[in-house]
């Protein structure tokens, strides 16, 4: 009898531990199989034949079509650069340079990928729209109000994610992937 | 953690080795838990990339994407600033010919299989003059295509593709209302239709 309780015991826990250490892997947007830039991350093998079994998963649970290697790269943050969750309560500043590539744009997401659109229009930037610096670099600030310069609204976004999505980029070949460089995101006021 | 403790609640009863072997059961029951799950994922998940997107794609024509919406019938991850057109593939029957023309934007096309890969993608850099003429085969419609070569074929890109079912993805970059007008425009005229002429008929009909 003790011994029938103990297994049952057992196998109860390793159901819970496998199922547990499984959603870790595959809920969105996952640490595996992905690099890590400051507060940014990219699946630069997800949907190639190269993927792994959990880039997979998690794509099959996401449902998102990813870039090509001959498109692009998608990076991703949900985190600005202090670890704190992105939320349209703070203004932030998307301050730095990009990797090369002929073309990028970054966007607003809710929580579930889909993309932000406020009152204002869509919630995103092409690079070609930028202003910048005289060294190339830029500084895009995200708020609820409106901003002199780059600005993106946040309002009615809540919580979300900042995608940055590289275009006909040298960033996807896996040396430069060790090199890259994204901008930084910095927390100004929050309300 | 609630069998450790059970378990040390017992210890008096239970010997040091039963322990350790419950132990390591768990930790290998668990493990073994964990990668079916992981490997199982792709095959029971109702709404992946293949099945979001097949209901909006076109048969013998580009249909562009929904953008954004809900949760439900979008397709999550699309860039907003894109016009995305998709057009469904079957090379059973014959090679499918996909032309494209655009200039003075950037554009990309992807060949998606229901495995959830990119079989093959470019973007505008590599079609002449922002002019794509792609034929997408199956292997053995290649190989008949190699025993024959056609001189038409030459200016012509040819993709093998393993499958015989593809989702091509027509991404076209337009920021603004006109430009946006202008890739429906554009993604209404590309060509995406079975190419039966391409390839000579197998020898024994």
């Amino acid at each position: 009898m003790r011994s029938a309780v103990s297994l049952l015991v057992a196998t109860a826990a390793a159901l819970t531990l496998g199922l547990w250490t499984a959603w870790l892997t595959v809920r969105s947007p996952t640490p595996i199989d992905a690099i890590a830039l400051g507060a940014w991350q990219a699946w630069p093998n997800a949907g190639t034949a190269d993927a792994d079994p959990y880039s997979r998963a998690r794509l099959a649970r996401v449902g998102e079509i990813p870039l090509g290697s001959g498109e692009g790269l998608m990076l991703l943050a949900q985190d600005d650069d202090s670890g704190a969750p992105l939320s349209a309560a703070c203004d932030y500043r998307i301050a730095g340079q990009t990797p090369p590539a002929r073309l990028w744009t970054v966007a607003l997401e809710d929580l579930n990928g889909q993309f932000v659109e406020g009152p204002s229009g869509v919630a995103a930037l092409g690079s070609q729209n930028l202003l910048r610096s005289a060294d190339g670099s830029f500084e895009i600030t995200l708020s609820p109000k409106p901003q002199t310069g780059n600005w993106i609204s946040t309002d009615g976004a809540g919580r979300f994610r900042v995608v940055i999505r590289l275009y006909d980029t040298s960033a996807r070949t896996g040396t430069a992937l060790t090199t890259l460089f994204m901008p930084s995101i910095i927390r100004d006021r929050c309300t | 953690m609630i069998s450790l403790t059970l378990l040390k609640h017992w210890q008096p009863r239970l010997s040091l080795s039963t322990i350790a072997t419950l132990v390591i059961g768990t930790a290998l029951l668990a493990g073994a838990i964990h990668i079916v799950v992981i490997l199982a994922v792709p095959y029971l998940a109702k709404a992946d990339g293949w099945s979001r997107v097949a209901p909006h794609a076109g048969e013998n024509q580009f249909a562009e994407l929904p953008a954004g919406g809900s949760t439900a019938d979008g397709v999550p991850g699309l860039d907003p600033l894109f016009v995305n057109g998709a057009c469904r593939l079957n090379l059973g029957d014959a090679p499918a010919g996909i032309t494209v023309d655009a200039r003075d934007r950037f554009w990309s096309v992807a060949l998606y299989n229901p495995q959830g890969t990119i079989v093959f993608s470019l973007n505008d850099r590599t079609a002449a003059q922002g002019r794509l003429d792609m034929i997408v085969v199956n292997s053995e419609q290649n190989q008949r295509l190699r025993d024959n070569p056609t001189v038409e074929l030459e200016l012509t890109i040819v993709v093998e593709s393993p499958g015989d079912e593809l989702i091509a993805i027509l991404r076209l970059y337009a920021p603004t209302a006109a430009t946006r007008a202008d890739a429906q425009r554009i993604l209404a005229q590309s060509e995406c239709l079975p190419a039966p002429s391409v390839i000579p008929a197998p020898e024994s009909g």
